[in-house]
């Protein structure tokens, strides 16, 4: 592991991620980069995942070493005196170059703007306190050194993700770059500005206010005018970052990353949450303006602002395709093993229909009969589920998990019987066949035997080559199986514990399922949103899946199928079968 | 007959009245129609739609704040369909949650030091509220506090139930830092600043324990409906219930 040292901090310097979330009914701010927009985007472009730790500085940029080589990209307000020393080299803003070990960054002053982000390829690894590495700078909670930091510090840095890839767009770049100079602030009427006069609020809106040098992470105070309200004395309750509150004397405080996560003073707006990354740019004696908006426009130009942002910088950690993204909607398929328990537990199977959106109906060598197989393909029919196979080594008494010692053209011959059987079955009750997931030992030695997941590919040819192949999520059978031209599909789990490595954590591992229905729901949002999961060691691991799959034999799996499906609508991502938007040709 | 009838009303849950208070905040109150706006109703409404919403881990909720007459929730506007969302909330908040975990009420004896030499501003207190320094403390140590909520501070529990004779205003200049454990009167408010941080109310007194570990399962010492004393220690006990010097 390698670490930074702070030579100087500049004028403010601190560790931040995308702040502390949930905490705010214990008190704790959320805290985090104040241009969030501008870490993201240096993750983004250096490989990062979003919510790495980065260094924010403030009006002066600081002085560090690495003692070892380090990629490192700056981003947010520009730096133009940034040099490498002691050769002088200059270093561009917004494109990553590698630093030394012999060597020193020397950032120097920002100008037209307030905050630089330093951004190692890595990301910051101080402790997570909370949840987070962000520090509160009043408080020092989450700093390892008790608040800002100070020259002499040392600061971990993660490993890089390995060969990222990263697709940009330098015309959406540039526009998000651009958005961090505006000075009109979109915001929305609060429900407290009732206690504001009508000739207040239009004081509000048509006044040029400037920054106060009386500002910081806490809040920015806005010099110009003082604003007159019926209610200076309001009871506590909790006030969002972006609110702007104005006290006693009438000066309106923008509340910014560190305010607390109460307040008591009337709001009467809020910066909407798009602006707040070019907001936090504004320097004092700076002139900005309010422009109205309704909430619904504001959520609105939030879900753009995103969109825009993937459309800039995304980040693909294999390639394997990831995320399918259908007109700016993030989709992902839920899928179930089913018929694997017999005709007595197709009850079961059946109420796990409502939740996914794909089957994989077990074809007898591991499990299933005909009867279960033709009941539950009958229901997932009718509630337009598609139809996979879920073919197995011949191994009921091990339920097709151990692996056995087949040639690979046994293996093939066997797969293939498989698939007619099921084919047959469908095809009686009216359906076809879709997709075709190996189960248990098979699926994992297609990914460390490149002849088994040869074999698996031929039997799928022979059948039909138009079926998804579907595999683990940066398995090597994946990309064996489109080297052969077959559809594919890579696959997450929402119940099982990963390793740091992306494989899944064995069974024999207390700890291999996940068991209770929020933590899978969390995975699975994890999973479709943010392409990674948490290794059960707490690190993190990109993912990039187009289907989830839910066990049926897991205890509790009704009610995780339930809380992974709700979890990903209530996050907009739409859940419909596999969208097999990688035909080989 | 009436009065089943009522008893009846009292035990509905109240209904969720959703605000948008900005794109990213969603604050819920109980309906007022159904429920009567005082804190002694409110403010167990609150507690236990805060409780389901930890508990139910709804994607797309970013933060909680309780206050006195909402929760606010903080949303991603970004990911979420806000709709969609306050839909998933209001479900959550009429189901029924099992008892567990709604954590018991318990009470804290909190040992402070009145001594002069943590207690700066103890004089000014007796001065404002015309009472003897002994009879503040006296007063400030009789009285029984409810912790309302947590907010402000990390582990900063707004406490009620300050006897109306110490309200006290804040100081005109806040101090840039107040050490941790010091005890305040701010307003009709009293209350333990549990981390080193700005603040502006009156020090009547400093407290060894620790109200507030980031590291430790449970954060924070006091939770919402917890019952709080303070007990008068002199200096040499303060110094040897210090045992972790975090400030």
């Amino acid at each position: 592991m390698s670490t930074i040292t702070i030579i100087s901090p500049g004028q403010l310097a601190s560790v931040q991620d995308l702040g502390r979330k949930m905490q705010g009914s214990i008190g704790v701010s959320m805290s985090g980069a104040a241009d969030a927009m501008s870490l993201r985007l240096g993750n983004r472009l250096i490989g990062n995942h979003d919510d790495a730790a980065a260094l924010e500085m403030t009006f002066t940029g600081a002085s560090l070493r690495c003692d070892e080589t380090v990629r490192i990209i700056l981003t947010g307000a520009p730096a133009p005196q940034a040099r490498i020393m002691p050769m002088g080299t200059p270093v561009p803003m917004w494109r990553p170059f590698t630093l030394d070990a012999s060597a020193e960054l020397h950032i120097g002053p920002l100008t037209s703007g307030v905050r630089t982000y330093m951004c190692p390829a890595g990301g910051i690894t101080t402790p997570t306190v909370l949840g987070s590495r962000s520090t509160h700078i009043a408080t020092g909670l989450g700093s390892t050194t008790g608040a800002a930091c100070a020259p002499g510090d040392h600061l971990p840095i993660g490993s890089p993700a390995t060969n990222p890839s990263i697709e940009t767009s330098s015309k959406h770049l540039l526009a998000l770059i651009r958005e961090l100079n505006r000075r009109t602030f979109r915001v929305v009427r609060s429900p407290h500005a009732t206690t504001f006069s009508g000739e207040i609020w239009s004081q509000f809106i048509e006044k040029e206010w400037e920054i106060s040098r009386h500002s910081d992470r806490i809040g920015t105070r806005l010099d110009g005018l003082h604003l007159s309200n019926f209610a200076a004395n309001m009871r506590t309750d909790g006030a969002c970052i972006g609110a702007i509150q104005v006290p006693p004397n009438g000066q309106p405080i923008v509340l910014g990353v560190d305010s607390a996560p109460t307040g008591g003073y009337p709001i009467i707006a809020s910066v909407i949450a798009a602006d707040m990354s070019a907001f936090a740019q504004r320097r004092p004696n700076e002139g900005i303006h309010f422009e109205e908006i309704t909430i619904q426009q504001a959520q609105h130009v939030a879900r753009q602002h995103e969109q825009q942002l993937d459309h800039a910088v995304s980040l693909h950690a294999d390639a394997a395709h990831h995320a399918t993204s259908l007109n700016g909607v993030t989709s992902i398929d839920l899928n179930a093993d089913m018929a694997e328990r017999g005709m007595a537990h197709i009850k079961e199977d059946v109420a796990l229909l409502d939740h996914v959106t794909s089957i994989n109906v077990a074809c007898g060598q591991h499990a299933g009969d005909e009867p279960t197989a033709r009941a539950i393909i009958q229901r997932a029919l009718q509630q337009h589920c598609a139809i996979g196979a879920h073919p197995s080594y011949p191994d009921r008494t091990h339920f097709g998990r151990k692996q056995l010692d087949m040639s690979p053209a046994a293996i093939e011959e066997c797969i293939h019987k498989q698939l007619l059987w099921l084919m047959r079955i469908v095809a009686d009750e009216g359906g076809s066949l879709r997709h075709v997931k190996p189960h248990g030992a098979l699926y994992h030695s297609a990914h460390t035997d490149s002849n088994i997941a040869t074999a698996i590919g031929s039997a799928v040819h022979r059948v039909n080559p138009r079926l998804i192949l579907i595999g683990g999520a940066g398995s090597r059978a994946l990309a064996h199986w489109r080297a052969m031209r077959l559809r594919v599909a890579s696959e997450g789990f929402a119940d099982r514990a990963y390793e740091p490595d992306g494989t899944l954590r064995a069974r024999t591992h207390h700890d291999a399922l996940i068991t209770t229905p929020s933590i899978a729901g969390k995975q699975a949002a994890s999973i479709a949103c943010g392409g990674e999961v948490r290794a059960h060691d707490g690190s993190r691991v990109v993912l990039t899946c187009e289907t989830i799959c839910i066990h049926s034999d897991t205890p509790n799996a009704l009610a995780i199928a339930r809380a992974v499906r709700s979890s990903l609508l209530a996050r907009g991502v739409h859940i419909t079968p596999i969208q097999c938007s990688h035909e080989s040709a | 007959m009436v009065d089943t009838l009522i008893d009846e009303m009292n035990t509905l849950p109240p209904t969720p009245q959703f605000t948008w208070a900005s794109d990213r905040a969603l604050s819920v109150m109980p309906a007022p129609e159904d429920h009567h706006c005082n804190d002694a109703s409110t403010l167990p409404v609150l507690r236990t739609w805060l409780a389901k919403l930890h508990h139910t881990h709804i994607a797309g909720i970013v933060n909680l704040a309780h206050g006195y007459s909402s929760l606010t929730i903080t949303i991603d506007p970004a990911h979420v369909d806000p709709g969609y969302l306050v839909q998933t909330i209001r479900c959550a908040l009429q189901t029924s949650t099992p008892s567990e975990h709604i954590p018991a009420p318990q009470m804290h004896s909190i040992p402070v030091c009145y001594d002069p030499r943590y207690a700066p501003d103890l004089n000014d207190v007796a001065q404002h509220t015309q009472l003897s320094a002994a009879e503040v403390v006296h007063q400030h140590t009789i009285a029984s506090y409810t912790v309302d909520f947590l907010g402000f501070a990390p582990g900063f529990g707004y406490l009620s139930g300050l006897p109306d004779a110490l309200a006290t205003p804040r100081l005109n200049t806040p101090r840039v830092r107040i050490p941790t454990g010091c005890v305040g009167i701010g307003g009709a408010h009293t209350g333990v600043y549990p981390c080193a941080m700005p603040g502006g109310w009156r020090i009547i007194g400093r407290s060894p324990i620790c109200l507030f570990d980031s590291s430790a399962q449970h954060p924070t010492m006091l939770r919402t409906g917890d019952a709080v004393r303070f007990v008068s220690i002199n200096a040499d006990e303060f110094l040897r219930l210090q045992e972790t010097p975090s400030s």
